[in-house]
């Protein structure tokens, strides 16, 4: 269990997030919606362990974040930022590689990058060099580090993506939400923060929307996606339409 | 796992290309090292050379005749001379691999960023004013004064490059490189003034020190400087996973499990430790350091394992053929050993920002 208490980060006199509670637990996907700035990314940044809440706990598996040094945490969680830039002329495999921890074979290397490339459709960049990918390409080569980071430790652990279908073509898009959930189907966690409303409604189990950095609504996108919450979110006049699958968003209704 | 999985698997392309590299390195370093000891005013051949190491290794020393003045030349003059060039092109190389990993960037070279001019102020300041302090320090101190004054003056220096430029945990390009800059000009000026106050004697003696020389290459002075360049090497191989996953952020590092803060720590140190032994015990050297480690990352890729087994070898090869060089093309007068490297190592350098135009941005 991931759990984040009372969060409150504060950066320059401002409350970037504010009294933020959330949950992740084994199994399911879930995704924070809201408008830029409205702290997302920080918040996924707390949970990540990589920024210290003014206010507030985060614990994994009922430990403390504080308690977790950098390799054990690792074991645990992977992380994928919105962009990574290579420092190095690395190969597409190097960086995947990445993920691996130090004591892996050479052979149970090999197995696990080329699966995890394979799974985010890169096979084929697999000896190119980084730089040369373009930004959807990395993103993905990014997206097979991280999974290749979980799947070496048990394939159970949690995973924080942050706007991971941001730069992606279509098919990628939802290639990377089938990603998530297997990743859930399989016994791991998924926290994603994302852009697209749509896409959010169609992976997650449950929505966190946050604005100004706080908590307005939370829970199965069914329940909580209407005309009201996208008023109250964006400030936009929105009609939500219905299918049997859950609600959708058409962004005509917006314009026309 | 299902056959499915190991049709998957990919080859690790660069796997099979970076061991001959290395091995290639390790064999210029030989190279060098026995034509080091065969070339000067007196030629003896490379098998000679050869047999005169084994024999004082396995059999002691000949005692009589040309032998021995052949061994004796081998053994006492060139010997701890190529060990010394050895020694300190390792450590230069490395130092640079190293400080390119921590700032994420291949133009931090230790000459080049102010660390090395650092490292000499220091050094001169303990030659000049050191003397009144010296009857007051214990043995120990006193004999390795000038290698602890250097390390201190490298370690201010790093530490203050660190801190101008690098800004929330990223380095701009720009930064480092007006941050070195000032900092060398500030060291030189600093040991300008010092050499002004020097009398006409140390005068002398200062600008080719400054200059670079291996030429006061003795025992003693190898003997200083091997401990420290064996923990930089040592460290540096200790933090060489983490270094590469430092290529990818500070964040992402941290993510992929490295205690950065520590890293970055043990890096500053030991780098220090490295070029302030260079450069105490051979002035400033430049461009090694930024040469080598970029030569292997085009050859042998940007892993840092195999990048600094291969810097510590080609640094090492590099400054034993360029002190050749120095000591032989203006004989019996010796060029200092700084000016060859930055003629090898300048053009290079341009040569690489022409060709990095875009990326450096």
């Amino acid at each position: 269990m991931y759990a984040a208490r009372n969060i409150r980060v504060k950066a320059g006199g401002k409350l970037i997030v504010d009294d933020v509670s959330i949950a992740l637990a084994p199994g399911k996907v879930v995704a924070i919606v809201g408008p830029n700035g409205a702290g997302k990314s920080t918040l996924l940044k707390v949970l990540a362990g990589e920024r210290r809440p003014s206010e507030g706990e985060v614990r994994l598996d009922n430990v403390s974040l504080r308690q977790w040094d950098a390799f054990a945490l690792a074991k645990r969680r992977a992380v994928l930022p919105q962009s990574v830039a290579v420092a190095f002329p690395f190969l597409a495999e190097e960086i995947v590689a990445l993920g691996l921890p130090q004591y892996f074979s050479r052979s149970e290397g090999q197995q696990l990058v080329g699966r995890a490339l394979a799974a985010v459709d890169m096979s084929f960049a697999a000896g190119q060099t980084y730089d040369t990918l373009s930004g959807g390409e990395r993103q993905r080569v990014q997206l097979a580090r991280v999974l290749a980071q979980l799947w070496a430790n048990g394939g159970k652990g949690y995973l924080l993506l942050d706007e991971p279908t941001a730069s992606l073509d279509l098919p990628h898009q939802l290639a990377t939400l089938r990603i998530a959930r297997d990743h859930a189907k399989a016994g791991g966690g998924v926290l994603a923060v994302l852009h697209d409303l749509n896409l959010a409604v169609m992976v997650a189990d449950e929505l966190v929307a946050l604005k100004s950095g706080r908590v307005i609504a939370a829970g199965a996108p069914a329940d909580i996606v209407t005309d009201t919450l996208i008023r109250a979110l964006y400030d936009v006049e929105a009609k939500v339409c219905g299918v049997p699958e859950g609600p959708f968003l058409l962004p005509q209704t917006i314009i026309r | 796992m299902s056959a499915g999985d190991a049709a998957l698997s990919i080859s690790w392309r660069r796997a099979g290309r970076t061991r001959p590299i290395l091995i290639g390195c390790a064999a210029l370093l030989v190279i060098a090292f026995v034509a080091s000891l065969a070339i000067g005013p007196v030629v003896i051949a490379p098998g000679k050379v050869i047999s005169i190491l084994f024999d004082a290794m396995f059999h002691g020393r000949p005692t009589a005749g040309i032998d021995m003045r052949d061994a004796v030349v081998v053994l006492d003059i060139r010997l701890p001379r190529a060990v010394l060039a050895a020694i300190v092109g390792a450590a230069l190389a490395v130092a640079g691999a190293l400080l390119q990993g921590i700032f994420r960037n291949p133009l931090a070279d230790p000459g080049l960023v102010g660390v090395s001019p650092g490292a000499a102020l220091a050094a001169v300041a303990w030659i000049v004013f050191g003397g009144a302090l010296a009857s007051h320090l214990p043995y120990f101190l006193f004999s390795h004064a000038l290698s602890f004054a250097a390390f201190a003056g490298s370690l201010i220096a790093i530490l203050l490059l660190y801190r101008l430029a690098t800004y929330e945990g990223r380095t701009s390009v720009a930064n480092l490189l007006f941050a070195g800059i000032a900092l060398g000009a500030l060291a030189s000026a600093g040991t300008g003034l010092i050499i002004f106050i020097a009398s006409d004697l140390q005068l002398r003696e200062f600008t080719f020190w400054t200059l670079g020389s291996l030429g006061a290459a003795t025992w003693p002075r190898v003997l200083l400087a091997l401990p420290f360049t064996v923990l930089l090497i040592g460290g540096s191989l200790w933090l060489a996973r983490g270094l590469d996953m430092l290529a990818l952020g500070e964040a992402e590092a941290f993510h992929s499990g490295v205690n950065v803060e520590r890293m970055k720590r043990i890096a500053i140190v030991i780098v220090a430790a490295g070029v302030g032994a260079a450069v105490a015990v051979s002035g400033i050297i430049g461009f090694v350091g930024l040469v080598v480690p970029h030569l292997l990352r085009l050859t042998a890729g940007p892993s840092h394992k195999s990048l600094i087994i291969g810097s510590a070898f080609l640094g090492a090869a590099l400054l034993t053929a360029s002190d050749i060089f120095a000591r032989t093309a203006a004989s019996p007068a010796e060029l200092p050993i700084g000016i060859v490297t930055a003629f090898i190592g300048a053009p290079f350098f341009i040569w690489l920002l022409r060709q990095n135009r875009r990326s450096f941005g």
